[in-house]
């Protein structure tokens, strides 16, 4: 298998990852893993630094997975994904609740 | 009993004896008495003529049994011409209301890419099939890898319909996607995947034609880390090479499907339309 390895020489990106059908679901899988983790601490946004005291004691392991199995775009990505994805499905919740708040009222 | 039989298996024969009996008889009133004929100075038999009835009844023949003939038939022909007519109409204003106003302005230019063999690829390559074009970059974290799959679906159940369709992805990342990092990445999907690139510019220029949200830097190099904004939509091609239909993320694997041979299916009855008619 001939692969060229883009991020060999950047610094900030992850030697490990290969992007082929196995390792994109090997990340997805400790993605997944890892925001399970998340869920049970309840923290939604891994990218604020106020919270790495609480991911670090929690979901240590989950975390070193998630960082070795997937490229450093890809983490940052998903991180913020889970953000946006979580403040639509409030503002989805918020609108339902009007909704039937003003279906009572007529 | 026979009499029966016969006046039952031709009561038309019957009934144009029984009318031809009473002409005759009507006339041969009209015509025994002398003073009625002098009072219709408008009648059109010739005065002082013969009653020729054999006449008279050869033309009421021609026009009670050939007549009703050719009425049926001409009526006939009319409209089955008229309802002919009537579902091209209904067809035209189909496909007319479904693309709304005008058409839009969505691919259909020229190009000169590359595919992930190192062969040109230009819109010469859209001629005669029926296409369906993706914008994405290999380096795409989900959604690419979902909507290739996705495609893999549609392909293999549009063959099983014998509907052929090329597929191609162009790459938003000509950066770091080469022939050969195409080559490898498409390996992992559906067999017959085309895999599009090409200069900076040029590619910038295709993702302007088929109105692709570009947002790719231009002086990034090959090994950094970064993601490329794109827009997501599967471009339905027809054998001109002409934009047909994007089918967005709404679609999945059945609807999809049926959205393409819809498509398909109108733009082959537009096209045999074209070719039939004969006036």
């Amino acid at each position: 298998m001939v692969w060229i390895p883009f991020f060999s020489n950047s610094s900030d990106s992850n030697k490990d990852f290969e992007n082929n059908r196995k390792q994109r679901e090997l990340c997805w899988e400790s993605r997944d893993d890892f925001f399970n983790c998340l869920d049970k601490i309840n923290v939604i946004n891994s990218l604020d630094p106020k919270n790495e005291k609480l991911i670090n004691q929690n979901c240590k392991d989950e975390s070193k997975k998630f960082n070795k199995n997937c490229a450093t775009s890809w983490i940052n990505y998903f991180k913020q994904k889970r953000l946006i994805d979580f403040r639509n499905s409030q503002i989805d919740r918020e609108l339902e609740l009007k909704r039937q708040q003003e279906q009572i009222q007529d | 009993m026979i009499n029966v039989r016969s006046s039952f298996v031709r009561p038309r024969m019957i009934d144009q004896e029984i009318m031809k009996l009473s002409l005759v008889q009507s006339q041969r009133l009209f015509t025994s008495s002398p003073a009625r004929k002098s009072t219709k100075p408008l009648s059109r038999k010739p005065i002082g003529g013969n009653d020729d009835n054999n006449l008279r009844s050869a033309n009421l023949e021609f026009s009670s049994g050939k007549a009703i003939i050719l009425c049926v038939l001409v009526g006939g022909i009319g409209y089955y011409i008229f309802q002919n007519e009537k579902h091209k109409m209904d067809l035209k204003r189909e496909q007319e209301s479904k693309k709304g106003y005008g058409k839009p302005q969505i691919g259909g230019g020229r190009f000169t890419l590359i595919d992930h063999n190192g062969n040109p690829f230009s819109e010469q390559n859209l001629l005669g099939k029926f296409s369906l074009i993706y914008f994405g970059f290999s380096h795409c974290p989900d959604i690419c890898p979902d909507e290739l799959d996705l495609l893999g679906v549609w392909l293999d159940k549009l063959k099983k319909d014998n509907i052929e369709v090329q597929p191609v992805f162009i790459t938003c990342d000509p950066a770091r996607d080469k022939p050969e990092v195409l080559k490898e990445y498409l390996s992992d999907f559906h067999d017959g995947i085309i895999g599009v690139t090409g200069e900076y510019d040029d590619i910038k220029n295709i993702c302007k034609q088929y109105r692709v949200y570009f947002s790719t830097p231009q002086n990034v190099r090959p090994d950094q880390d970064y993601l490329v904004d794109h827009s997501i939509f599967f471009y339905l091609m027809d054998p001109q090479g002409q934009f047909m239909e994007a089918l967005g993320r709404n679609h999945d694997e059945n609807s999809g499907v049926i959205r393409i041979k819809d498509q398909i299916r109108q733009y082959k009855e537009a096209d045999n339309n074209d070719n039939k008619k004969w006036f």
